[in-house]
């Protein structure tokens, strides 16, 4: 059938396309830069600017499976930072602040992914409540003032990393060998055939908020030790540039068992590198809005899972 | 001596690479009511679709009336006297009866681009009175009606151009006994006024019953025509499957012992459709059928004994006495589920045949209830291709490259894997052919015999009849009728308590 | 079809690129723009100044870039004109960046330092500043912060960065003070309730601060004031006359006639409202209607000053104090509260592109050109702008 056959080149496609765009981006400014954007001190640079969105990505690639979406993820991070940063003010511990970002992160994770899952609030609106209401208190705690941790000293390499490897690990094992990861692809493609196999459809919903949380969490405490401070805009917009690294590494915005780990990860290289490879062009800032808008609605129309209808009144 | 209608000559018609129409030569003649019998993918609604305009042949002839005929559209075919009832949707929801009727003709009524909306109600009517439908208008808005009465509309839509060819595909499945009386007059007066109706069915049964010819396919090519009296129920499934379909296509044995132990149990169940009052008991090894009409609340009455919808009173137990809740609690005590609604219920299409196999199992194959290797998965998903004979590529092909038939082994052969032991069928062989829906039997069978107990829900009463050890019929919700296995039971007893 | 489209996206966005990044004529280019002055407007002053640039002081060629939290406004505008300005006249290069945010500044700051920036000038709110300081001594490049009045003296460890050898000051303005003028000019003139005009808070320290500076002020003098701050002012200030029909001052902290019909205005309260306005660039005409009884300009001193000091140390010679701390320059803005001294500014400044000439003014701070400057000489230079006294930086022109 030439129609499955071409649905197969598709699929593939879709697969190898964000691999290909990646390297395109990155040969693009390669040149462009004469290969300024490839020097090891840049690339350093890619990678700080490139660690946040791939570790939250990979956690949010979970919520994106089942078919959810998360808009409160800058929020959190700000919040989870706060909560640190206003313990160490008064402790000096620093070895709490991971933990700590991990806590208030999975904690805010769960509260909408409750909201989502018990209260069937549509997770766009809870997690657009979360966001809300986390930049709230953030607004208010701080009153106008930062908070600053700058005594610490700003992640090291090797130690960014360790971690990394890790959580790519990780991520990439319960996504691809557990039942978290599992059921949450299933429930993305057909909720309804997971639930009546007998599986604990909310419970797994819950979880990827909470696997999300401590992604988040992690991001949170390195980047508030390399900025050293905590203001009200922290994190803001950080949901929109991992839905962007998302769809450019591939995701599919309906879920299912397309979703993977080389999302975040190539979407997150891609979106930086697009990003840091125009400043160093002196692209003006608007024209680099309108660059992403393309290359983004381009992703989105491959990716996207066209709703199959019963639409078809050709027998065979 | 009738004369020819229509003939159709050396036609070919492929999709892509797959050829679904060889050579076909087929002849209509007036008077007839002609059957087309083949399994799925044999060509029979292709040929069809063809003759109805619906999409052109790729090469061959065909003369109606004694002229060249290719109409190019449905609306021509129809202007021309050849009309066709689709075997899926044929209506559009959004728009009402009577411009459903009218679709693609409205410039009867149509002065300087606006519809008189009147006219076209009242000759709507006519046209809905005319093949005695009652209860639907014409102003009725077409999403709001039933499947059933919505093919009731499309029959009445092909009529209404008082064609010489009828084509009808599929179409009784979708349709009660109301529907089908309707659809057999219309058929009945295509004969008397020496017209020709093309009937495609799966059931056998039906098309030795109405047919005066029948005509089988095979795999894109036509196989043989029989006359009425060379009607043969072997011999045509033998034509239509290319093999001798030996033995029995339901249970041969009339043993209705069963276990005393009861492994299910409903105790006075009602829900929110219409479910009153219902008390059941499904024995070890038992095959209990569960038979009535669409709207007797038969599918209900499945999702309720499998918790999928909460009993507004009474309760769903367990041999052990558990409480089945909600369908973690049914599977964890190993129940399944297969789904009337096979595509939008049990399966994920997007993905592949080994996903869905073993997705009811993966809490069983995890160790240390968390790490899944890729090869429990591959084992798992192998055995139960091989068991249920899946013809496909390869496990990890997608699912929507499989045809209905084999989804359906995938959708009941999940349960497989995860040793299930009580099974809830809905509708488990509805559009499916013969041959594997013998083979589906034959599992049943095979099953029950060592230890897995059933419940058979069908609108099929046939199936009922032939699979069951008990049957329960249920009617507005409640059960009028239980019946044992019996070699003298047959459906007219059946269907007195059903309407 | 769909093999097309990528084909026209992916052509789209390289000719976007290649074209953004080869002219780069706009003024957030990191691209050189040496002796462009053909292309600005600037009139004899300016080719009068470049052409005077002495051959016998060698001047090699640095990037500076500019950090600043928005560049959109006429703010903006000028800050970067004012750079550029002193800029051409020393042979350097400016470029610039958006830090709209701790995290964004520092990444710009990495962004300019790999792209091989000499030195960087802050105006953006700091917080990080200390991350910064850091991050640039460990690069070798040079950092001054201009404006920003975030705080930069009460961060942990200010003792210690300030002397860093990159480090060359803080030439900030301050802002509750100058409110703090404004205001209790206004009530000299005669106003008694006020209105307070502007943002909502939290968006910047700077207008915090003018809001408290001017909040003050107005009680000390047992006032009281109303508030008017929405982030649409320009939908809600044609109904502030009528909400409070006894008002005689509106102290507007953002650029004023921006958001004002200032013809419906004036021709109703001129000369009976006091207004002042923040960053406004030419408001004669708002002047000789009656609109605007205070302006107070003065970013483009700051930045001057801030890029001389930055020229220096780049030169080898970092202005410190006695113990080797780079200096807190106080600048306080200029109020103009009269057509003839506005005239005379704009005249003065070339249209208010610059506040300080180069020739006669910039030149004396910069020791290579033989002059010895001291933290003093500089905060006294830094008041006289804002004096109003004979001896006034406005009255001297």
């Amino acid at each position: 059938m030439d129609k499955k056959a071409q649905k197969e080149k598709n699929r593939i496609l879709q697969i190898l396309l964000p691999f290909i765009g990646m390297i395109f981006v990155i040969a693009l400014f390669a040149i462009l830069t004469k290969g300024a954007l490839v020097s090891p001190k840049n690339l350093q640079r890619i990678m700080t600017q490139v660690y946040t969105v791939m570790i939250v990505g990979l956690g949010a690639s979970f919520i994106y499976m089942h078919g959810g979406i998360d808009f409160s993820l800058g929020s959190v991070l700000a919040l989870s930072e706060l909560c640190a940063a206003l313990l160490f003010e008064a402790t000096g511990w620093s070895w709490a602040l991971m933990p700590v970002c991990i806590i208030i992160a999975v904690a805010c994770g769960f509260l909408t992914g409750l909201a989502a899952v018990q209260l069937n609030v549509p997770p766009f609106i809870a997690s657009l409540c979360m966001q809300l209401a986390g930049r709230g208190i953030l607004n208010a705690v701080l009153d106008s003032r930062m908070v600053s941790v700058t005594s610490l000293k700003p992640p090291g390499w090797t130690e960014r990393f360790i971690v990394l490897a890790v959580v790519i690990a990780v991520i990439a094992v319960l996504s691809g060998m557990t039942k978290i990861g599992k059921y949450n692809k299933a429930i993305g493609e057909n909720k309804f055939a997971v639930y009546s196999s007998g599986v604990n459809v909310r419970l797994y919903r819950i979880l990827a908020y909470i696997v999300c949380g401590c992604c988040v969490g992690i991001a949170a405490s390195f980047d508030l030790r390399r900025v050293g401070v905590l203001a009200g805009n922290t994190g803001l917009g950080l949901e929109m540039q991992v839905l962007i690294a998302l769809v450019l590494g591939g995701l599919s915005m309906t879920g299912g068992y397309v979703v993977s780990v080389r999302s975040a990860i190539i979407g997150s290289i891609t979106v930086v590198v697009l990003n840091n490879g125009m400043t160093m062009l002196g692209v003006p800032s608007n024209y680099m809005g309108i660059v992403e808008g393309i290359v983004f609605l381009f992703m989105v129309l491959f990716t996207y899972k066209r709703v199959r209808g019963k639409n078809t009144l050709l027998p065979r | 001596m009738s004369e020819t209608i229509l003939t159709v000559k050396g036609m070919n018609k492929s999709f892509g690479p797959t050829r679904a129409l060889s050579n076909v030569d087929f002849e209509l003649k007036r008077g007839e009511v002609h059957g087309l019998i083949g399994e799925n993918g044999s060509g029979k609604s292709t040929l069809t679709s063809i003759i109805a305009g619906i999409q052109p042949a790729d090469s061959g002839e065909m003369r109606y009336k004694g002229n060249l005929y290719d109409p190019g559209s449905v609306v021509k075919a129809m202007g021309e006297g050849i009309a066709m009832i689709v075997q899926e949707m044929g209506t559009a929801g959004s728009i009402s009866v009577a411009e459903n009727l009218f679709m693609g003709n409205l410039s009867g009524f149509s002065k300087a681009s606006f519809v008189n909306k009147k006219a076209m109600m009242e000759t709507a009517g006519k046209a809905l009175e005319a093949v005695g439908i009652r209860d639907i208008k014409a102003q009725m808005m077409t999403g709001s009606l039933d499947p059933e009465s919505r093919k009731k509309v499309e029959i009445a839509k092909a009529m209404m151009i008082d064609p010489e060819v009828l084509i009808v595909d599929e179409t009784t499945t979708a349709l009660s006994q109301d529907g089908r009386e309707i659809l057999y007059s219309c058929i009945d007066k295509m004969r008397s006024e020496n017209k020709a109706v093309i009937m495609i069915s799966h059931d056998l049964d039906e098309i030795m019953e109405i047919c005066s010819v029948v005509t089988v396919l095979r795999d894109g090519n036509i196989i043989g025509t029989l006359q009425k009296e060379e009607f043969d129920t072997e011999k045509i499934k033998t034509m239509m499957v290319g093999r001798e379909i030996r033995g029995d296509l339901y249970r041969s044995d009339f043993d209705r012992r069963v276990s005393d132990e009861v492994v299910l149990s409903a105790r006075d169940i009602s829900g929110a459709w219409q479910i009153s009052d219902v008390s059941l008991e499904l024995h070890k090894g038992e095959i209990l059928g569960i038979g009535g009409i669409a709207s007797g609340g038969i599918h209900e009455l499945g999702r309720l004994l499998f918790g999928i919808d909460k009993t507004a009173l009474g309760t769903v137990v367990l041999g052990d006495g558990t409480k089945v809740s909600n369908p973690r609690v049914a599977v964890k005590h190993k129940m399944g589920y297969v789904s009337k609604n096979r595509d939008e219920e049990s399966l994920m299409l997007d993905t592949t045949i080994k996903n869905n196999l073993v997705l009811p199992a993966l809490s069983r194959i995890a160790k240390g209830g968390i790490f899944i290797y890729g090869g429990s998965e591959k084992e798992i998903a192998s055995k139960i291709i091989e068991e249920m004979s899946v013809k496909c590529q390869s496990q990890d092909a997608p699912i929507r490259s499989l045809s209905g038939g084999n989804k359906q082994k995938v959708s009941f052969g999940k349960w497989l894997g995860c040793g299930t032991e009580i099974l809830i069928l809905d509708c488990p062989t509805r559009g499916i052919d013969i041959g594997v829906k013998q083979a589906m039997y034959q599992m049943i069978y095979q099953l029950k015999k060592e230890g897995i107990s059933f419940i058979l829900i069908s609108e099929e009463l046939q199936e009922l009849i032939g699979m069951s050890d008990r049957i329960l019929i249920l009617k507005d919700g409640r059960i009028t009728g239980e019946y044992e296995r019996s070699p003298e039971l047959n459906e007219h007893d059946l269907v007195k308590v059903m309407v | 079809m769909k093999k097309l489209l990528v084909l026209i996206l992916s052509f789209c966005m390289v000719l976007s690129l290649t074209a953004c990044s080869g002219g780069g004529s706009g003024s957030t280019t990191a691209q050189p723009s040496q002796g462009e002055t053909a292309s600005e407007a600037q009139g004899e002053t300016q080719a009068a100044a470049t052409e005077t640039v002495p051959t016998e002081v060698d001047l090699p060629s640095y990037k500076i870039g500019i950090i600043c939290h928005t560049n959109s406004g006429g703010c903006w505008e000028r800050i970067y004109d004012a750079a550029k300005y002193v800029a051409d006249n020393l042979n350097c290069t400016v470029g610039s960046a958006i830090g709209s945010n701790a995290e964004s500044c520092l990444t710009e700051a990495e962004n300019m330092i790999a792209a091989g920036y000499d030195g960087l000038i802050f105006l953006a709110d700091g917080g990080v500043t200390s991350r910064l300081i850091d991050m640039c001594s460990e690069a070798g490049v040079y950092l001054a912060f201009s404006g920003c009045n975030l705080t930069v003296t009460e961060e942990d460890g200010y003792d210690e960065f300030s002397k860093n050898e990159y480090y060359c000051g803080n030439y900030s303005h301050d802002e509750y003070g100058d409110a703090e003028k404004c205001v209790k000019k206004m009530i000299d003139n005669g106003a008694k309730n006020f209105i307070i005009y502007g943002l909502p808070p939290g968006i910047s320290s700077n207008f915090d601060l003018r809001v408290s500076g001017a909040a003050d002020a107005i009680k000390a003098a047992g006032l009281s004031y109303n508030e008017v701050r929405s982030f649409t002012l320009a939908q809600v200030s044609p109904t502030i006359m009528s909400q409070y029909p006894d008002t005689d001052a509106i102290f507007s902290f953002v650029t004023t006639p921006d958001s004002f019909n200032v013809e419906d205005f004036a021709s109703q309260y001129g000369g009976k409202v006091q207004v002042s306005g923040y960053m406004v660039g030419d408001v004669t005409h708002e002047f000789d209607i009656n609109f605007l009884t205070q302006v107070c300009v003065g970013e483009e001193a700051q930045i001057e000053m801030t890029f001389a000091m930055l020229y220096n140390a780049l030169r080898g010679n970092r202005i410190a104090d006695a113990e080797g701390k780079a200096p807190v320059v106080n600048f306080s803005h200029l109020w103009i509260d009269n057509k003839d001294d506005w005239d005379k500014f704009l005249e003065n400044t070339t249209n208010g592109k610059y506040a300080y000439d180069f020739e006669t003014e910039v030149k004396n701070w910069i020791t290579v050109f033989g002059n010895d400057v001291d933290i003093d000489d500089l905060q006294e230079v830094a008041t006289r702008f804002s004096s109003h006294e004979s001896d006034g930086w406005l009255a001297t022109r």
